[in-house]
């Protein structure tokens, strides 16, 4: 061992973004998955691009519909990840992907407890299917995962805003969006919010960015 | 007791906003009786932190030299504390502006034995006689978290004490160095630090170790980074 540098980890730590996002049939309609397909693309593109050597970017990708919650990304270094496109169908299963995001964040192997705070985003247009309540309260209330950061968009008013409004960690946490096209300002403002945590000398001191004004997207 | 050590020591600022101090203490006090070596790591978000943890390591030292080694560790433990608390409330009704951790390994000399203390995630890594202990603190979720002294909770240190017979050696280090280490690699980096430093003049060496700080860990971390380590000779 020549230097001091031997002993140390050589990886930056990790700051997760986990993302779950809605895919059941009512995000067909509208281009609700054909905006959220190209705002997902965007927003891995475009965090790709940053870099330190404080933090490096962590994504997970989960996703509700049909009959079932998934995880289509497992946790991977931003650079690793390759983001898959949604077909719209079947039911609103988020009680499990609830299930799903407190297991992978409870889990020290896979977040250590070297990593920034996680964030999680959540996107949804309408009322959970499943046995969402007592999965989210676990989420949002117990454990490690509590001290998670949580954004929501809700899209349309079919969305259930009581419950994101208890899902997020403060009210400003909460976008409301009235069309596919608010679905990428959403994305927009995830992606300040993250490049933001980044950027920062105290990642763990969360600062809201401003949602960005219709003029500056570029449709 | 005739205990040579030798002792190297350093506290960097990090890379942080300008106006912020290093909030790190490093305190060492020795006399026949005893070697106490202590580090504190005040809490950035706490604007008296450093004062906190000035005092924090005042009261390690003005406390270990009251104990009676027959005495229940948890009595050392509500000693430190008071003392502190009193400190700070004599100063500042805000006990919470001063909230800060603290680490330490006292040496009592002709008793060869070592109690370790641990009150957040100050680091402590302890070989006896061969027998290497990497002492975690409490466990944390995520970083930049931990317990402390002032946070409103009553947080109790971690105490423990221990025998050697003829060698020990030991490294304290706050949270800017120790979130970066290899953990399977710190007993090797005991090695490392006596087999670098003794080579090194003893007037450069605390100059040297701060070189290493600035060069491989500013970099990685905006932490503030204090170390102690020390080494005896066979005795």
């Amino acid at each position: 061992m020549d230097s001091l540098n031997d002993f140390l980890i050589q990886k930056p730590r990790p700051l997760p973004v986990i993302v779950a996002v809605d895919r059941s049939g009512s995000m067909g309609t509208n281009g609700k998955i054909d905006a959220l397909n190209i705002a997902l693309k965007d927003f891995i593109n475009s965090i790709k691009d940053e870099d330190s050597n404080k933090a490096e970017i962590h994504i997970s990708l989960f996703s509700f519909g049909g009959e079932s919650a998934t995880c289509d990304i497992p946790l991977t270094p931003i650079s690793q990840v390759n983001t898959p496109s949604y077909q719209a169908q079947g039911r609103t299963p988020m009680g499990g992907a609830f299930t799903m995001l407190k297991e992978l964040i409870e889990d020290k192997v896979q977040i250590p407890s070297r990593s920034y705070k996680p964030t999680i985003v959540l996107l949804t247009d309408g009322i959970p299917t499943d046995d969402f309540l007592s999965p989210m309260n676990d989420l949002i209330n117990d454990g490690r995962s509590s001290k998670a950061f949580r954004i929501a968009m809700a899209i349309g008013d079919d969305a259930d805003y009581n419950m994101l409004s208890k899902f997020v960690s403060s009210p400003e946490y909460l976008v409301l969006g009235e069309s596919a096209r608010d679905i990428r300002k959403f994305f927009r403002f995830v992606t300040m919010s993250v490049t933001q945590r980044m950027k920062s000398q105290t990642p763990d001191v969360y600062q809201i960015p401003q949602m960005i004004d219709d003029e500056t997207l570029d449709f | 007791m005739n205990l040579k050590t030798i002792l190297i020591q350093a506290s960097i600022r990090g890379d942080k906003h300008e106006d912020i101090p290093n909030q790190d203490y490093v305190d060492v006090f020795e006399n026949d009786e005893f070697l106490i070596t202590t580090v504190s790591d005040g809490l950035g978000s706490s604007k008296n932190s450093l004062e906190g943890a000035q005092i924090a390591c005042k009261s390690v030292i003005d406390e270990i030299q009251n104990f009676q080694l027959s005495s229940e560790l948890q009595f050392l433990n509500n000693k430190i504390k008071e003392k502190w608390k009193k400190e700070i409330e004599s100063i500042s009704q805000n006990v919470s502006d001063f909230r800060t951790t603290n680490s330490f390994i006292a040496v009592f000399k002709n008793e060869k034995k070592i109690i370790v203390g641990q009150l957040g995630d100050v680091m402590v890594s302890l070989r006896m006689d061969g027998l290497f202990r990497h002492l975690e603190s409490t466990s944390k979720d995520f970083s930049n978290e931990t317990v402390c002294l002032g946070s409103g909770k009553d947080e109790n240190f971690k105490l423990a004490m221990f025998e050697f017979g003829h060698t020990f050696d030991y490294l304290i280090a706050t949270d800017g160095i120790a979130d970066e280490l290899q953990t399977e690699k710190i007993e090797t980096l005991h090695d490392y630090f006596k087999n670098k430093f003794q080579n090194i003049e003893a007037s450069r060496r605390n100059d040297s170790l701060k070189y290493d700080l600035e060069e491989f860990l500013n970099e990685k971390n905006n932490d503030d980074k204090s170390m102690i380590f020390i080494w005896s000779n066979k005795i």
